[in-house]
């Protein structure tokens, strides 16, 4: 980068950086979580399985969902 | 501590390490907790337990407002009836997640609708209409209005009766003896022609109105008189009244009488039905546990039967605005041209053998691959949005 007004802000995009993609991350999780909760719910709703199957497979899938995500970060 | 344990263990931790990244074990972590309080939160916001967790027995529903005296239009009261705890709890909770799904209205979403299950079941069903992801809706309904019929179209419009409209003669009705005129026949609009509903009422004042479908009316000039009337054959007809009120959501136009004939609560079918009231929309949730089939009579197709296929229904894909407590059930044969303003009932189980509760209007219909039904707006809604009975 050329030394001019730009720099400095450049020089401080980087933690600013890596709060934005810590938001956008976090953000991901939140809207395929509210997804993945949503989908079991109808789920649910439609076949009446029982309550300890729902909990289950809401707390595996964060487990899954983690543990396939933690692959693509960095 | 776990990267001394990661190091002095074999090669192939090494590679697992190496592949996930330093300090990745206690994000996971973090993320896995976070993530599952998050979803344990949603779940419970969302009250999941009100359905996954129901004791056995039953419990009371408002399901139909019914009039006492048959005769008198302001004698309705509720009825209750005692449901299976475990259906209610579906049910309600499939409604709130319908609501809620069309207030979020995420992009791509069409529209919406409640199935519930039999009795025995305990279960409901959310039907959702998606469009394809990365698109707008418009684009969506842009290309599916090219191969699949979905858009303006579908949303019968009146004035472009097509050879469909030719082909067939519009019932005709004629006032009987006391001046009143049954639903089910045809009305006139200054610009179509559309289906005579049975009559409507409300509270306020003790008023009776003739009904139809509002988008009869559509293209007719605002300064003009808005006037309905009734063709009796040979170009000649009777007049109905006038427009009192537009309701372009519900798709229901109220017209005050003006002439000498009556709005009545008869039906126009072979066995001449009688109103003696409506379905609420758990009374309508009970219809489609049972699996019963709604009936209507049109002013072009008549008479016709079909079971119904979703409860307070949402449907975004027909204006810009959407609609909400929509009543889906039969397939498209089961409307055409004309028969907008007709309403589809069934028999009151408690009452005469001629009488029958209304379940709403028809005012649409929409086909697509898997999909054919009726739509319009359910009784329920156009009473708690408006205050109208039937």
């Amino acid at each position: 980068m050329s030394n001019d007004t730009g720099r400095s802000e450049n020089a401080a995009s980087g933690p600013v950086g890596t709060v934005v993609r810590t938001l956008g991350r976090a953000l991901g999780d939140l809207i395929a979580l509210s997804l993945w909760v949503l989908v079991l719910t109808l789920l649910f709703l439609e076949t009446g399985w029982p309550r300890w199957a729902f909990y289950a497979l809401l707390l595996a899938g964060v487990g899954v969902y983690v543990a396939v995500t933690a692959a693509w970060i960095d | 501590m776990s990267e001394a344990h990661t190091e002095r263990s074999d090669q192939r931790a090494a590679t697992l390490r190496d592949r996930i990244g330093r300090g990745l074990d206690r994000r996971e972590f973090l993320r896995t907790v976070a993530g599952g309080g998050y979803a344990l939160g949603l779940a419970h916001w969302l009250g999941v337990d009100d359905f996954l967790a129901v004791d056995d027995g039953e419990v009371p529903v408002v399901t139909a407002l019914v009039r006492d005296d048959p005769a008198d239009p302001w004698s309705i009261r509720e009825r209750t009836e005692r449901v299976p705890a475990a259906w209610y709890a579906a049910v309600e909770k499939a409604f709130e997640l319908n609501d809620l799904l069309a207030r979020v209205g995420f992009t791509g979403y069409l529209g919406s609708a409640v199935v519930p299950g039999d009795f025995d079941s305990g279960t409901a069903t959310v039907s959702v209409g998606v469009s394809s992801e990365g698109q707008s809706v418009n684009e969506l309904l842009g290309e599916l209005a090219e191969g699949v019929e979905i858009d303006v179209e579908t949303f019968i419009d009146v004035d472009d009766s097509g050879a469909d409209t030719e082909a067939r003669e519009p019932r005709l009705g004629y006032p009987g003896a006391d001046g009143r005129i049954p639903s089910g026949v045809a009305c006139e609009t200054p610009t179509s022609l559309a289906t005579l509903g049975p009559a409507l009422y409300h509270p306020d004042g003790e008023r009776r109105f003739f009904v139809t479908a509002d988008h009869a009316f559509d293209g007719v000039a605002a300064s003009t008189d808005e006037s309905l009337s009734l063709p009796v054959g040979d170009g000649d007809a009777a007049e109905l009244g006038t427009v009192a009120r537009h309701h372009p959501v519900a798709d229901v136009a109220a017209v005050r009488p003006t002439g000498g004939i009556e709005p009545t609560s008869r039906i126009d079918a072979p066995s001449s039905p009688r109103v003696r009231g409506q379905f609420t929309k758990f009374g309508l949730a009970t219809l489609v546990a049972r699996d019963a089939e709604l009936e209507k009579v049109g002013a072009m197709t008549g008479h016709t039967v079909g079971t119904v296929q979703g409860i307070d229904a949402v449907t975004c894909f027909t204006d810009d605005f959407c609609r909400r407590g929509q009543l889906r059930w039969g397939g498209e044969m089961d409307l055409t041209d004309g028969d907008s303003g007709s309403v589809s009932y069934h028999r009151d189980p408690e009452g005469g053998p001629d009488d029958v509760l209304i379940a709403g209007f028809n005012n649409a219909r929409t086909w697509w691959p898997g999909q054919s039904y009726v739509w319009g707006v359910g009784a329920y809604r156009l009473t708690e949005t408006h205050g109208y009975h039937f």
